[in-house]
């Protein structure tokens, strides 16, 4: 696309489309990367927002104490579900049904329980995790539709920035394992690629599989073919309903003709002892018992994890006998067929859903890196502009724009998320709609944010903002006993990991962004020596130098040849 | 234990390659210019069969689905951790291999937990 109207090569062109392609929709990208990735932490954020289930703590009599509390608390219901207390929920979640309800979601009813005592636990009214996760995939204040049009519209252009970038990339390998740190714009170029080369596995993943599970909106015109325009049917068969029909639904509605036969449960203790020898890594997830207190009971051990992905993480389960305890044959497993296996292999990956906490740190922690790209990636197009500014004498109305977005959507975005974090403990309880307050919060924080950068000089701007967020995340874990939480050495005494765990990452989240403002303090690139010749002297270091560069020290036997690879590139683009 | 062999012998890999490549064999003690090209391959081959190798611990834990993309991972932080040292301790980094290849052998042969 050159205005002069000269060819121009593959690399070129792919060059200006990962460019633009990457700029336009980068500050969108960012955040739902961002969000994406505290996503995989949504159940430890739900625990950690509702600070009333912080005194739930689970002991070896939890499954009972859970079941006994259902019998008082609907004893008529056709089903219950207890989803136990684990390494990421520290109460019970129960869920019922009761004798007559409207199918699907609408007729079940839910409860929180404590796990130390069974009680039934009342908590603050809050969006949680499921804000930042929905966030991530349908935006807010708009349409679930559209959002979801213009969030996908947006992955299918990081598909296209992504695979633009690789071919614009030409040193892939040869630069594989290359950093150059304190020069600048060849820094910022490669943390850019380093990020997304070395995570390229990563990226392509999480961004096809983000395509595969919003593709049935994009592109719903084969399943219109295929299904005569029954999508219903085809979402059915997705989720391996067709052959499953008649599970576990079928024993409730067969027990609810004769209410009159009682029968008390069996203990539950033997039976998830007998559950544990046979699932030593995952343990008891969750039990279902249909028909309670009836002759016809049955229950239902699942497991707390699935060890494959093909099956969508599914779990494996144990059927018992509701009143004798005796050991039943559960349903067979569904055969998967292959076109399913892949998709399920994929999005089960993009939504984490699988045991492996481990797994999932990798996930988090590779999607930390895919935020990293996609801020490296927008502070490069400022700086790559800076020689451009300043052979203009001045800054263009663009280039600042792009500067001022930046600085709000990057360090705004984790002010933003703090705050949101600081709202839900700081509104009161009995506010009436108070998990929308927070959601006010949070946006009112983030625009406040856009607007900041304007009044300030850029490197200023990321400082304070940097600064604010790393105090707001700093203080959080010290913030949550004196409103009502477990303190951190409470939750680690308690094994309430979920609690701690998020406590730990908001420290770890304030040492990242204190290095980053101890970062943009050091004194600036520009009044230091050139390291090497032919090398740009920037005062474009200025101004770089937010996310990736939290290494300092010397670029000591990396320099050679440093000079030809950048000139190259640079020229290439 | 798994996920310890699997990335020690990633790194460990991820180093054999670098120390067979233009840019990197230098901060190996390795004249990449003065070896023939039949030595330079076998560290190359060396490092491939050292990422299969932290492959299959990663199959011999997981369920093959899982253990792939759990494999991908790692080996993204394993090449992260190499450009690191070759980036702020490239002396080291001959010595670094060696070790992380031995811890990695000896992790690799205690039982999965």
């Amino acid at each position: 696309m050159r205005i002069d109207g000269k060819p121009e090569g593959l690399r070129q062109s792919m060059s200006w489309l990962h460019t633009w392609s990457g700029l336009v929709l980068g500050w969108l990208l960012y955040a739902v990367f961002f969000t994406g990735t505290l996503s995989f932490f949504r159940d430890e954020i739900d625990d950690w927002m509702r600070p009333e289930l912080h005194r739930s703590v689970a002991s070896a009599e939890t499954a009972q104490l859970g079941l006994d509390a259902m019998q008082k608390l609907a004893p008529n219901a056709t089903t219950w579900t207890l989803s136990l207390p684990n390494a990421r929920q520290t109460a019970i979640e129960a869920s019922w049904r009761e004798p007559g309800a409207a199918a699907g979601r609408a007729g079940t009813s839910r409860a929180t329980l404590d796990a130390g005592t069974g009680e039934r636990i009342e908590h603050r009214e809050t969006r949680g995790g499921n804000f930042l996760y929905r966030f991530h995939f349908e935006l807010y204040a708009m349409p679930r539709i559209w959002g979801r049009w213009i969030v996908g519209f947006a992955t299918m252009l990081m598909f296209v920035a992504i695979i633009s970038g690789v071919i614009t990339h030409k040193k892939i390998f040869t630069d594989f394992f290359t950093f150059r740190p304190r020069k600048g714009q060849r820094s910022w170029l490669d943390a850019h690629n380093a990020t997304a080369v070395l995570a390229l596995p990563f990226h392509i993943l999480i961004t096809f599989s983000g395509l595969l599970l919003l593709m049935n909106l994009l592109m719903p015109w084969g399943i219109q073919a295929a299904y005569n325009g029954d999508t219903g049917a085809y979402f059915s068969e997705m989720r391996g309903n067709r052959q499953a029909a008649g599970g576990g639904q079928g024993a409730g509605g067969r027990a609810q003709a004769e209410p009159g036969q009682h029968a008390p449960l069996a203990s539950i203790a033997p039976l998830l002892a007998q559950a544990q020898q046979q699932w030593p890594r995952h343990g008891v997830g969750s039990i279902t018992v249909n028909a309670p207190g009836t002759a016809r009971a049955t229950i239902e051990l699942r497991e707390g994890g699935g060890s494959s992905l093909v099956n969508r993480g599914a779990s494996s389960t144990l059927l018992f006998d509701g009143v004798s305890g005796a050991s039943r044959q559960p349903h067979e497993a569904l055969a998967v067929s292959w076109p399913r296996a892949t998709s399920n292999v994929f999005t089960s990956l993009h939504l984490g859903r699988f045991a492996e906490p481990a797994v999932r740190w990798l996930l988090f922690l590779s999607g930390v890196v895919g935020t990293l790209m996609a801020a490296t990636g927008m502070v490069l197009w400022v700086v790559k502009r800076l020689p451009e500014r300043r052979k203009l004498g001045y800054t263009p109305k663009g280039h600042r724009f792009v500067e001022v977005l930046n600085v709000g959507s990057i360090a705004g975005l984790s002010v933003a998320t703090a705050a949101y974090f600081w709202f839900n403990r700081l509104i009161p309880v009995e506010l009436a709609g108070r998990g929308d307050w927070e959601i006010r919060g949070f946006f009112t924080v983030w625009l406040l944010c856009l607007l900041h950068p304007l009044l300030r000089a850029p490197r200023q701007a990321w400082r304070e903002q940097m600064a604010v967020a790393a105090l707001l995340f700093a203080l959080l874990p010290v913030l949550n006993p004196l409103t009502g939480g477990a303190s951190l050495a409470q939750s680690l005494a308690h094994s309430q990991w979920s609690i701690a765990g998020f406590d730990l990452m908001m420290m770890a989240l304030a040492v990242i962004h204190g290095v980053i403002v101890w970062w943009l303090a050091r004194p600036q690139a520009a009044a230091r020596p050139a390291a090497k010749a032919g090398v740009r002297k920037s005062t474009g270091e200025q101004k770089s130098g937010v996310l990736a560069t939290r290494e300092s020290g010397t670029a000591a036997g990396t320099a050679a040849g440093v000079a030809g690879a950048s000139m190259a590139l640079e020229k290439s683009t | 234990m798994t996920y310890g062999a699997a990335l020690l012998l990633a790194f460990a890999a991820f180093a054999a390659i670098a120390a067979s490549m233009d840019r990197h064999g230098d901060q190996f003690g390795m004249k990449t210019q003065a070896l023939s090209s039949g030595r330079i391959l076998w560290w190359r081959a060396g490092g491939f069969v050292l990422l299969g190798v932290s492959l299959l611990k990663c199959l011999q834990h997981w369920n093959t689905s899982i253990a792939i993309a759990a494999w991908l991972g790692l080996l993204t932080f394993a090449a992260m951790a190499l450009g690191l040292v070759l980036t702020y301790a490239p002396h080291k980094a001959r010595q670094l291999a060696c070790c992380t290849a031995a811890l990695g052998a000896l992790l690799w042969l205690v039982p999965p937990l």
